[in-house]
């Protein structure tokens, strides 16, 4: 019998420290600055008298989303402010995360288009290693579970996950600070409040799609009207059992015209 | 604003939570149960920053559901609290977890029992607790009412009476979730305050 030395296998070698590479390169991750305490830091240094001006995000935001007996309606307006500026009028509220989920965008932009591609591209390992599509509640943690880690580091993101799956019409809600919760009507951004006094009292259970797409859009018109800093397009998506479907994108000056009937302004009159 | 309220009653314990979830002035969520039932013997309340409670109490209860997995029996009433004690207490000076629980369960051996615990670490065992601006109007009414050969349905009156008193007295009312661990395990009582 021959004894063969494996002892040099086990030495820390090369490949360790590849393999330990490796391992990081599994899930993305964001190497943290230098500091302790990386929050406390960046707050320290936009203090100073001589700091830059502080980052500001898309702030301004009107979305919402809700459950009814003909599957789930997903309205957002489209305006992107940083600060004073009106940075577009045009954005996509609504991020696509995979052919049956869609998220939606308020706070900052970058954080949650961001973190819901990463979402998708986890979405689509789950359906590719477990040959079903995930489930919302699972995609949604995580979601929820990414953001807790990040938690006190700076992300800015309200967001509502939603979807058909095999329980049915799935509708929850993920915030920065790690919320995470399940429900019927949710609206995020600094025009929820007025969207909620629109969603909440025209909802009902049983209402045909047209209904339906009307509530979304009518709550999220209204709070664009309120909420300086929403505006431009209301986008209105539908979900349904096979996946959603954009329905409809109206310019929000256009939509004021319609419920009030105004007579164009900007029209020579002779 | 948020209020949790346990008490031991005879054969068991009852524990109450609000249902609301409030993000600055917006009311999220009125049906959030934030009373996890552990190893069906067990109730953990929880309150506090939002995250860190559905991140700890499932942390925690995973963790109690592997001990009984390893081990074939599961932690006791006392042992999850002090187990739980020690994970606040370790996280405190790093990463704390700024929520304040209360521990109910019933043991076969010892009957109910009622732990009090807050972020920091402490640890009280007592026959009733509550956290938050609640308990500056419910300390006082339980101290007055409450006894612990109370039967079951006198101890759900009381729950009415410190619920009416919030409903009169605290600035925030809503709507509240009631449960009863003994003998017989965990069981929701329908509630209305």
């Amino acid at each position: 019998m021959i004894n063969i030395d494996f002892d040099s296998l086990e030495q820390p070698t090369l490949f360790d420290s590849l393999a330990s590479d490796v391992k990081y390169l599994d899930k993305p991750h964001f190497d943290l600055p230098p500091n302790s305490n990386p929050g406390d830091f960046l707050r320290e240094t936009f203090a100073h008298p001589n700091a830059p001006k502080p980052l500001e995000f898309a702030h301004g935001t009107t979305t919402l989303a809700f459950v009814y007996s003909g599957g789930i309606v997903v309205a957002v307006d489209s305006k992107s402010t940083q600060g004073p500026y009106v940075a577009s009028r045009s954005v996509k509220k609504v991020i696509e995360i995979t052919p049956t989920l869609l998220g939606t965008m308020a706070g900052g932009a970058a954080d949650c288009s961001f973190w819901e591609r990463e979402l998708g591209r986890r979405c689509r390992l789950y359906e590719l290693r477990n040959k079903e599509l995930i489930s919302v509640a699972a995609a949604s943690k995580i979601l929820a579970n990414i953001v807790y880690s990040y938690k006190g580091y700076g992300l800015s993101m309200g967001t509502m996950i939603t979807g058909w799956d095999k329980t049915g019409p799935q509708l929850y809600y993920v915030d920065n600070d790690g919320t995470r919760l399940h429900g019927q009507r949710f609206s995020c951004g600094s025009g929820s409040t007025y969207a909620y006094g629109v969603l909440d009292s025209g909802f009902k259970w049983e209402m045909n799609d047209e209904e339906a797409y009307e509530l979304g859009r009518r709550a999220v018109y209204h709070a664009t009207h309120r909420d300086s800093y929403s505006g431009g397009a209301i986008n209105v998506y539908h979900v349904q059992r096979n996946g959603w479907k954009k329905i409809s994108s109206d310019d929000c000056f256009e939509l004021y015209k319609k419920y009030y009937n105004i007579a164009p302004i900007n029209k020579p009159t002779n | 604003m948020e209020t949790l309220l346990s008490f031991v009653v005879q054969g068991g314990v009852l524990s109450l939570a609000d249902s609301a979830i409030n993000h600055s002035i917006v009311k999220m969520k009125d049906d959030e149960d934030k009373i996890m039932e552990i190893d069906g013997n067990k109730l953990l309340s929880a309150a506090g920053e939002a995250g860190d409670r559905v991140q700890f109490t499932e942390y925690i209860s995973k963790n109690i559901k592997l001990y009984s997995l390893r081990n074939g029996y599961s932690l006791s009433t006392p042992a999850s609290a002090n187990f739980i004690r020690n994970e606040l207490a370790t996280s405190i000076r790093s990463h704390p977890y700024q929520i304040n629980l209360i521990l109910a369960g019933y043991d076969k051996e010892t009957g109910p029992s009622l732990y009090y615990m807050d972020y920091l670490g402490s640890l009280q065992k007592l026959t009733f607790a509550c956290h938050g601006y609640s308990s500056y109007f419910l300390l006082g009414l339980l101290d007055r009412h409450h006894n612990v050969n109370l039967t079951l349905d006198e101890g759900i009156a009381l729950m009415k009476l410190c619920t009416k008193e919030l409903n009169t007295r605290f600035l925030v009312s809503g709507k509240y979730i009631l449960k009863f661990v003994s003998a017989d395990g965990i069981k929701v009582i329908p509630y209305e305050a």
